[in-house]
């Protein structure tokens, strides 16, 4: 499973403006795919988020009871939740600020 | 809420019977995490140690984590258990942490984040809990989901649909919701089961009817016994796919 909050650059919580905006601005096709139809309908990133919220404190637990060599941590070595030591990939360049997004969409067709 | 957490763990601390006590907790905080503790849950923890009147009761324990299943202070709890790991007692607590999680019959994907966790504490090897879930429940053990693939919701939702469309079918008619009740019984007598069985125990009949009667399994069997197996397989193929049309496996 991956942290996609993280991958982001988001914290869990964050609004769907801000998630629009870090979808928008990521540059990995496919997590901008999955976070698009995980986390802005309602419904699943509700169900994401309850294991997502479980899933990301037990491996910070991992990390405080030094569990990170764990035999399962290597099995499920493609999972952000299991394994603490995997590098998160954040976007290139923060996601754009929202008052940077307030201008109208027509004006950026204009300075092009 | 959260001020009865920290009492909690200081409490198992100062336990006369702390490990027993802190075992306990553990096998509860892994019943309230996915939701409120069921009575067979709470039941299986109490069954696993005889309980000293000097310890911590269990109804304070499941109290207070069910007002808080997350709390800061609960690794010190899990340090703890993971300084008190043998052999003998990881497979024991393992198996205990198994009946606990299937006790109320399903296993949710935060209980199956749980026993991974709680696995790798017990520094078990990764063959240990795939081999002991299929002891105890009859099951192959499969690792959690991933709930960041839109193709699990959409997997998920079109099986939700497919169900509620039937569902309203049989609402609009009562000879078809008579009909559905009595097919869903004759599927569960051919598992052998009761109506009141659960998704897991349905699941485990299944695989294990379905090994017996396999048609590779009949290589010795002269053709009566194999015709009479191949029949029975079908059956139980067809009894599954009826209860997993009603999600009830």
């Amino acid at each position: 499973m991956r942290d996609l909050y993280e991958r982001l650059g988001l914290g869990f919580g964050a609004d769907y403006g801000a998630l629009r905006r870090a979808i928008a601005a990521t540059k990995d096709r496919e997590l901008g795919q999955r976070a698009k139809a995980v986390l802005l309908d309602a419904d699943r990133r509700a169900a994401h988020d309850a294991v997502y919220l479980v899933a990301r404190r037990l491996r910070d637990w991992r990390v405080e009871l030094l569990m990170e060599d764990g035999a399962w941590a290597q099995a499920l070595a493609d999972s952000d939740l299991v394994r603490p030591d995997l590098p998160p990939e954040p976007l290139a360049k923060p996601a754009p600020k929202a008052a940077a997004q307030g201008r109208p969409w027509w004006r950026k067709l204009l300075k092009r | 809420m959260n001020g009865t957490a920290p009492g909690l763990v200081q409490r198992l601390q100062d336990s006369p019977q702390r490990l027993a006590d802190s075992i306990r907790a553990s096998a509860l905080w892994l019943a309230v995490l996915d939701g409120p503790l069921d009575a067979r849950e709470f039941h299986e923890v109490g069954l696993a140690l005889t309980h000293d009147p000097e310890g911590v009761p269990l109804h304070d324990i499941a109290e207070a984590l069910a007002a808080d299943p997350m709390p800061k202070e609960l690794p010190k709890l899990f340090r703890f258990l993971r300084g008190q790991r043998s052999p003998k007692r990881t497979v024991s607590l393992v198996d205990l942490y198994i009946r606990v999680a299937a006790a109320d019959g399903r296993i949710s994907q935060i209980e199956r984040h749980a026993l991974i966790f709680l696995s790798d504490l017990l520094a078990a090897p990764a063959s240990l809990l795939p081999e002991r879930f299929e002891a105890l429940l009859g099951l192959e053990f499969e690792a959690p989901a991933d709930l960041s693939d839109p193709a699990f919701f959409d997997a998920a939702e079109t099986a939700a649909r497919a169900r509620a469309a039937r569902q309203k079918a049989r609402e609009a008619d009562a000879g078809k919701a008579a009909q559905a009740d009595a097919e869903r019984r004759d599927a569960l007598l051919v598992l052998g089961l009761k109506a009141d069985a659960t998704p897991i125990a349905i699941k485990a009949a299944w695989r294990k009817l379905s090994r017996q009667h396999h048609p590779d399994r009949q290589l010795q069997a002269d053709d009566a016994a194999k015709a009479a197996a191949a029949e029975r397989f079908d059956a139980v193929q067809k009894a599954w796919k009826r209860l997993q049309d009603d999600d009830d496996a």
